[in-house]
């Protein structure tokens, strides 16, 4: 709810510049938390019935939360291959924090030192500011 | 099936690992973009549904891995990355911007870092 008012507030303009940033990174970044949350939890219980022989019930769960995944970038406010890019980084970090949780396999250096790369490159491709495109994250 | 990728890495293994992923990609953003087309572009929902369908095949292809779960979507990232500029190019036609390609290809760094440096 926060958020929906928060995008409200963006459109009408009712805030200043510096907050009106901040406001859409957080936004941004919590639609694609919540994408990662549903493919990673979705690849899960599929894995969990392919690799771990449990129930094909959990696999077909799964299948119906990756349909659900498919749906979250459509609230994001960019181009379709721009968002699944950065997309791409966030699911590096939460597929280790996912197995550190879940499987309790703790990552190791190597994977902490590429997931911190992956974000830069990640920041670098969905947050530049790009002349022209100053409007493309407040208008479809 | 290999259980763990080997302290050494074969170029076998490396193919074959390389080809899942990619294959993978082109279904998870396949899928991701009939249900874009229903969204964003109001194509009808049969479109939207058979994105469905083929997330959920796409969620199959990861478990041909050979390699521990994280590991394996983490790395999978990387090769997400560039594959969803090159759909971008392909498909919509939008070239690339100088950002665009810099942060993938230092994206795609970390994702070699996680999934090919030898334990």
């Amino acid at each position: 709810m926060l958020i929906l008012k928060d995008m409200t507030a963006l459109e009408e303009g009712k805030v200043n510049q510096g907050t009106k940033k901040i406001r859409k990174i957080t936004i941004t970044l919590f639609f694609f938390l919540l994408a990662g949350l549903c493919e990673i939890g979705g690849g899960y219980l599929v894995w969990l019935w392919l690799r771990e022989d449990m129930s094909w019930i959990l696999g077909a769960i799964g299948g119906f939360i990756l349909f659900l995944y498919g749906i979250v970038p459509t609230f994001q406010h960019s181009y379709f291959h721009r968002i699944y890019a950065a997309y791409g980084g966030i699911f590096i970090v939460m597929a280790l924090l996912w197995s550190s949780i879940f499987e309790g396999i703790v990552p190791d250096m190597y994977d902490v030192i590429g997931a911190a790369i992956a974000c830069a490159g990640v920041a670098i491709i969905y947050y530049t500011p790009r002349r022209g495109e100053e409007k493309l994250w407040s208008n479809h | 099936m290999v259980e763990s990728l080997a302290p050494v890495l074969d170029i076998n293994i490396i193919i074959l690992t390389l080809g899942l992923f990619f294959a993978a990609a082109l279904m998870e953003i396949g899928g991701g973009y009939l249900v874009w087309q229903w969204i964003r572009e109001k194509k009808g929902i049969l479109i939207g549904l058979t994105g469905g369908i083929v997330l959920f095949l796409y969620g199959i292809i990861p478990t041909l891995q050979p390699s521990h779960f994280g590991r394996i979507y983490a790395a999978y990232g990387g090769i997400f990355i560039i594959s969803s500029i090159v759909w971008g190019m392909i498909v919509d036609k939008k070239k690339p911007d100088r950002f665009e390609i810099i942060g993938s290809l230092v994206a795609v760094c970390g994702a070699i870092i996680i999934f090919y440096t030898p334990r």
